[in-house]
């Protein structure tokens, strides 16, 4: 039986990762997997937390969340496309036109 | 465990106003598939149409009385939701008649345009009802959705591209954060919805739990310190959305702020206080300096409206009914004023292409009704009486001052006598500069309709408020319990609030 | 009814004039003249049943209300009112008739009566407000419809910013109108002057820890504080030392504009706001202190800078900002009475030298220095005349409205104890030097040589009936207003700290009346001299150097003193006054903060990096601050 702490430990360590990588990773396709990463760092705590509680609500949190992130991938792929086309590179670093 | 969805007609009625617009923006859609030869400005007038008995559907909500819970408590539907509702959907048509002239230059996709706007109308009604966690976090994604989308709509434009890219990385960087506070919470107290998470204790889970919500918030609303796309995405977006964007999910949050400090939090009343006191000065004081130094009015109009939003974080800081009526009627008056100042920036820019100040000098010469519009819009955002602004802020500051939030007053006192400052440098421009070029500016009808609109309610919120007044009045009625004066003397918040 | 129509006249002028204006163009003097001057003879009518003694109040409205906050908005008529309303009621009328000739033909005709007639409306709802808030929302109103009548009629290219300027100086003051207007409801609980006047007395003794958000202790009258703070509205509004730096920039605006706004009605409701509060200010004599203290500064100041300038209309502005510190003193040293009565004459004859201004600057095209003028009187012989009166007003001399009113302040003054007496020491100097720069202004306008272009010298005559009409009334008004008894009709309703005020019997009342006609008549005659004697001066002496015995020594040798000792000196010294306070330091910290602010502006943009990683990592370092202040705390 692996008590909760672990699975919370884990998550936040998840979580911290995502939000590192959000913030020093130039490629805007790793920043995206990079918010996927913290999601599903929310799924493992809703998850166990869940099983903690013998609650349901968690896990329906977790089906939502799958899905939002999904539609996330989508839009931001999209977008990423366009930007593409005009720049010829998705280095975040490289958008900074709008300023001050 | 065994699930059973139980819908009687009673239930559905309550989800009547979302139906309604579900299928209408279908039929939107499918129009525009359906019939590649419609010109697309009727799209516009069906979508306002549709939206019309929308909103005749929540004004009957609202004289009716018309209220109740679905969804295990997930969805409500009570005053204060029908008044989002109708914020949201009043803004949305203003939106939709201000936006036909400026689709007009769209290459591809201007049908489209007119679905999302709806659709993203519809995630912020349902952000209204918002009763728990889970629909929080859903509603406010499924209404971003439209509006990264919206923002990046200019495909050819770097600038827009640039301010969709900004907006969808922070705005999933903080819906990241949004969703790791909901399952904080939720592993604190085991459940989700608003009324029931009100826990006696405050957990270290708990608190980084709803800070990290907060966060989320205030990064929609725009609060600093979670303010930075604001600029950028104001001001590469087509601004008609850009207008949109400034009102309609301002509203739809401060619904869920609302409900979130007054029900889950009202027991913490002494500790969010200073968050909100710091959040609403920092607002107000940043956007209002760093506003002076812009040269493009639609970023001037976003870090004015960080500022508004420090104004309106004063009555959530006050935490008490009249608060909660003074942040909604200072909504009403934003949205009539902002709406309207943005307007003028959309009539201004399809006729000269352009948003900089620059470009407003002598304004007044080029088309007196547009500069005499703005004046007025620009002035009841700064809160010059017998306008809707200074009814606005008068109310904030009495709701505060009962709490004794000295310091946050005289701030926000000495911040209008600075925002003063930059609304007056586009006035000056537009009534005392030589125009560069002479030429007579005229604008077509929606836009008048809009423009009418804003001059209407600022004008009549600023001479005749009671009416509106009753009504944000009746919609709070279930926070009459809040501490009231007597009760507040929190011994925590004397660093700043005494 | 009649007492509602009085406002709400010029109120549909208003509408009419703005909503149909581009329709109505050149006879939109046709709806705003009558409509002022009906209210004009409701005002009298009002004043006949004021007079008898009764107070009315006409509630209109309810404005808001919501929980205890409850806001009327009503007429509320005194015999203060009365008195105010017939000031502005006929200003105002004058002026409406006198823009007929002064804007003839101009672009924006009827936008300009539509906007003056918004103004009277706005004017005549704050002098009859019965609640701090009404009077908050109609003094901002006013200060609204100036700046926009500044704005769009600028005559000269010169200090554009001087709309800006004004109004964000007022902004200024209105910020400590709108805190002490807080403190009121704080205090009190209600915004109605009845009210707050009744509890007034049970706050006396209650302080306000000042200093508590910071920790320290600084215990403060909280009725000393309310004061101060309306008075720092009042200090904006009617142009008080340190931000009287607006009134002199706005005469950039058309010149009934000046006279209506500048000069008789919106600049003075700051005297009238603390003559109103006197049941408030009677309660503080620290208060008190500072307004008759920043009164004198202001008076002091302002005559002296009137001496040196050169525009006909700043000196007459100067001038204004002394009158106003004059009033100002009067009130601070509780002769409410005597300041609202030399009010309402500085009104007429003030209002008539500014449209006396407006004559002349209109038949010299718009010329306003006075080096360029000179032998006037001859060719606006009208307008000479009326000048004079005017003039002879300010000055103090005797029989005329200014002499009556100047004298009563200087009683009350003197028989206000210590401070009363230096204070009115400072009034005497005042006199005088007032009587020299108006009429350095008669004299060097209208007397001498002619220095007038010559291309305009040919063509000079008076201007049209309906602006010399208007100039006849005032000057009329100038002399007669003096010879009614508005002291003792006021004196039952505005009572000072140390009950009514019976001025009558005081034994230093004929010695001060003396003394302030000799010094008037002294400051008229030095004017002659330096003026009207000394421009052949120049032309003797260089012939009188030579046969240095014959000369009549001693006529030089006085001249001469007089001009080292007095003039020179003076002249100096308002000058470096004008530099150094008002430019160097005043305007300096003006421009300055506004600089520091907006540099701070460029500066904290730089924040907005254009990256978005930046931004995110704000948000992050933002929450993460948040946290630990929680989780530490």
């Amino acid at each position: 039986m692996v008590p909760l702490s672990y699975y919370v430990i884990l998550s936040v360590i998840v979580f911290v990762t995502g939000v590192v990588g959000v913030l020093i990773r130039r490629n805007i396709i790793i920043i995206l997997l990079s918010v996927e990463l913290m999601l599903n760092a929310t799924n493992i705590n809703f998850v166990a937390y869940s099983y903690y509680f013998q609650n349901i609500t968690g896990q329906v949190f977790v089906f939502f969340a799958l899905t939002v992130a999904a539609a996330e991938v989508a839009v931001g792929l999209a977008i990423i496309i366009a930007l593409y086309r005009s720049k010829s590179s998705i280095n975040v670093d490289e958008f900074q036109l709008l300023k001050w | 465990m065994t699930f059973t969805l139980t819908l009687s007609g009673a239930d559905l009625l309550l989800l009547l106003p979302e139906m309604l617009l579900t299928v209408w923006l279908c039929v939107v859609l499918t129009m525009d598939f359906a019939m590649p030869r419609l010109p697309k400005d009727r799209l516009a007038y069906l979508s306002v149409a549709g939206l019309a008995g929308v909103l005749a559907n929540l004004v009957w909500f609202d004289l009716a009385g018309i209220g109740g819970t679905l969804f295990a408590h997930m969805f409500v539907v009570d005053r204060l939701a029908v008044f989002f509702k109708i914020f949201i959907v009043g803004t949305t048509i203003l939106v939709i008649l201000a936006s036909v002239d400026y689709v007009r230059r769209f290459r591809f996709f201007k049908g489209e345009y007119y679905f999302l706007v709806l659709m993203s109308a519809l995630g912020m009604m349902f952000m209204a009802s918002a009763n728990d966690l889970l629909s929080v976090f859903i509603t406010l994604e499924f209404s971003t959705f439209g509006f990264y989308v919206l923002v990046a709509y200019l495909r050819d434009d770097v600038a827009s591209n640039e301010a969709g890219l900004k907006f969808f990385i922070l705005g999933v960087f903080a819906a990241g954060l949004l969703a790791y506070g909901i399952s904080l919470v939720y592993g604190e107290t085991g459940k989700l919805v608003f009324s029931d998470i009100a826990s006696p204790s405050a957990t270290p889970g708990l608190v980084i739990g709803f800070l990290l919500i907060f966060a989320a918030l205030g990064f929609k609303i725009g609060a600093v310190p979670f303010h930075s796309w604001i600029p950028d995405t104001y001001h590469g977006a087509p601004t008609p959305v850009t207008a949109f964007l400034s009102i309609a999910p301002k509203g739809a949050a401060f619904a869920i702020l609302i409900r979130m400090f007054f029900v889950s939090l009202a027991a913490f009343k002494p500790a969010w206080v200073l968050l909100l006191v710091g959040a609403s000065i920092l607002s107000m004081t940043y956007g209002n300096i760093v506003a002076i130094a812009q040269r493009n009015i639609k970023r001037l109009l976003a870090y004015s409206g960080i500022a508004q939003i420090g104004n309106i974080l004063i009555g959530l800081a006050a935490g008490t009914k009249m608060g909660g009526d003074a942040i909604l009627f200072y909504l009403l008056t934003y949205l009539f004023a902002n709406l309207g100042a943005f307007a003028i920036v959309i009539a201004v820019g399809n006729l000269i292409r352009s948003d900089e100040i620059e470009d407003y000098n002598g304004l007044n010469r080029r088309s007196p009704f547009l500069a005499f519009a703005m004046l007025v819009f620009l002035l009841s955002l700064a809160g010059v009486p017998p306008l809707a602004g200074f009814i606005g802020k008068l109310y904030i500051f009495l709701a505060a001052i009962d709490e004794g939030l000295y310091t946050l007053i005289a701030v926000g006192l000495i911040n209008i006598v600075i925002s003063m400052y930059y609304y007056l440098v586009v006035v000056k421009k537009m009534y005392i500069n030589e125009p560069t070029d002479p030429s007579p500016l005229t604008i077509s009808p929606p836009m008048k309709v809009v423009v009418y609109a804003g001059l209407a309610g600022t004008l009549f919120l600023g001479i005749y408020p009671q009416p509106a007044i009753n009504w944000v009045v009746a919609a709070t009625l279930m926070f009459s319990n809040l501490a009231g004066p007597a009760a507040a003397a929190p011994t925590l918040v004397l660093p700043i609030g005494g | 009814m009649l007492y509602t129509l009085i406002p709400l006249l010029p109120l549909a002028a208003f509408l009419i004039l703005g909503l149909f204006g581009h329709w109505i163009k050149d006879r939109a003097h046709l709806v705003a003249v009558p409509a002022v001057l009906t209210s004009f003879l409701f005002s009298l009518f009002v004043f006949d049943e004021v007079a008898g003694g009764k107070n009315v109040t006409i509630p209109l409205y309810t404005w808001l209300t919501s929980g205890d906050l409850r806001i009327e908005l009503s007429l509320y008529f005194d015999r203060l009112t009365a008195v105010m309303l017939l000031l502005v009621t006929i200003v105002s009328g004058l002026v409406h008739v006198y823009t007929i000739g002064y804007m003839h033909g101009e672009r924006g005709y009827a936008r300009f009566f539509a906007y003056i007639a918004l103004f009277t409306f706005s004017m005549l709802m704050l002098v009859m407000a019965d609640n701090f808030l009404q009077l908050f929302v109609f003094w901002e109103a006013v200060g609204l419809c100036s700046y926009l009548l500044i704005g769009h009629w600028y005559e000269r290219q010169t200090a554009r910013d001087a709309a800006t300027k004004a109004f964000i100086v007022n902004r200024v003051g209105d910020f400590g109108f709108l805190l002490g207007v807080l403190l009121i409801w704080l205090s009190f609980g209600s915004l109605e002057y009845r009210h707050v006047f009744a509890q007034a007395a049970d706050l006396t003794g209650e302080t306000l820890n000042l200093l508590s958000p910071i920790g320290g202790t600084w215990e403060v009258s909280t009725l000393t504080l309310i004061c101060l703070l309306l008075f720092l509205g009042a200090v904006g509004k009617s142009a008080q030392v340190p931000l009287h730096v607006w009134l002199p920039d706005a005469m950039e605006g058309p010149t009934p504009i000046s006279a209506l706004i500048h000069a008789a009605t919106m600049v003075t409701a700051g005297v009238f706001m603390v003559a109103r509060m006197a049941p408030l200010y009677n309660l503080s004599a620290a208060a008190m202190d500072v307004v008759a203290v920043t009164g004198t500064v202001t008076m002091v100041l302002g005559a002296t800078i009137a001496l040196t300038q050169h525009d006909i209309k700043r000196v007459v502005a100067w001038s204004t900002v002394s009158q106003l510190g004059f009033m100002m003193m009067a009130c601070g040293l509780g002769a409410y009475v005597a300041g609202i009565f030399h009010l309402l004459t500085h009104g007429a004859f003030k209002a008539l030298l500014f449209l006396g201004c407006g004559s002349v600057i209109i038949a010299l095209h718009h010329e306003q220095d006075m080096r360029k003028m000179g032998g006037l009187k001859d060719k606006l012989p009208v307008t000479y005349w009326t000048f004079v009166i005017g003039s002879l007003a300010l000055a103090g001399f005797p029989f005329t409205a200014g002499f009556f009113s100047k004298d009563e302040i200087l009683v009350e003054a003197w028989s206000a104890g210590a401070l009363g007496k230096t204070l009115a020491t400072f009034a005497l100097v005042t006199v005088v030097l007032t009587a020299f720069y108006s009429f350095r202004l008669v004299f060097v306008t209208f007397w001498g040589e002619s220095r007038v272009d010559p291309q305009h010298a040919g063509h000079l005559h008076e201007p049209s009936r309906t602006m010399t009409v208007p100039l006849v009334i005032l000057a009329f008004l100038s002399i007669v207003a003096g010879y009614a008894a508005i002291p003792d009709f006021l004196a039952p309703v505005l009572p000072g700290p140390r009950g009514l005020a019976i001025h009558h019997e005081h034994p230093a009342a004929g010695g001060m009346m003396a003394i302030a006609a000799v010094l008037g008549l002294v400051g008229i005659a030095a004017a002659y001299l330096v003026y009207v004697t000394s421009p052949g001066l120049p032309d003797r002496l260089a012939r009188q150097w030579q046969r240095a015995y014959r000369l009549s020594f001693n006529k030089w040798y006085v001249d001469e003193a007089y001009d080292r000792a007095v003039v020179r000196p003076t002249v100096r010294l308002a000058d470096r006054l004008w530099t150094w306070v008002d430019v160097a330091v005043i305007d300096g910290a003006v421009n300055g903060v506004a600089r520091t602010i907006a540099w701070w502006g460029w500066l904290m943009r730089l924040v907005q990096s254009g990256q978005t990683q930046h931004y995110a990592l704000g948000m992050t370092l933002g929450a993460v601050v948040i946290l630990t202040v929680y989780l530490l705390l």
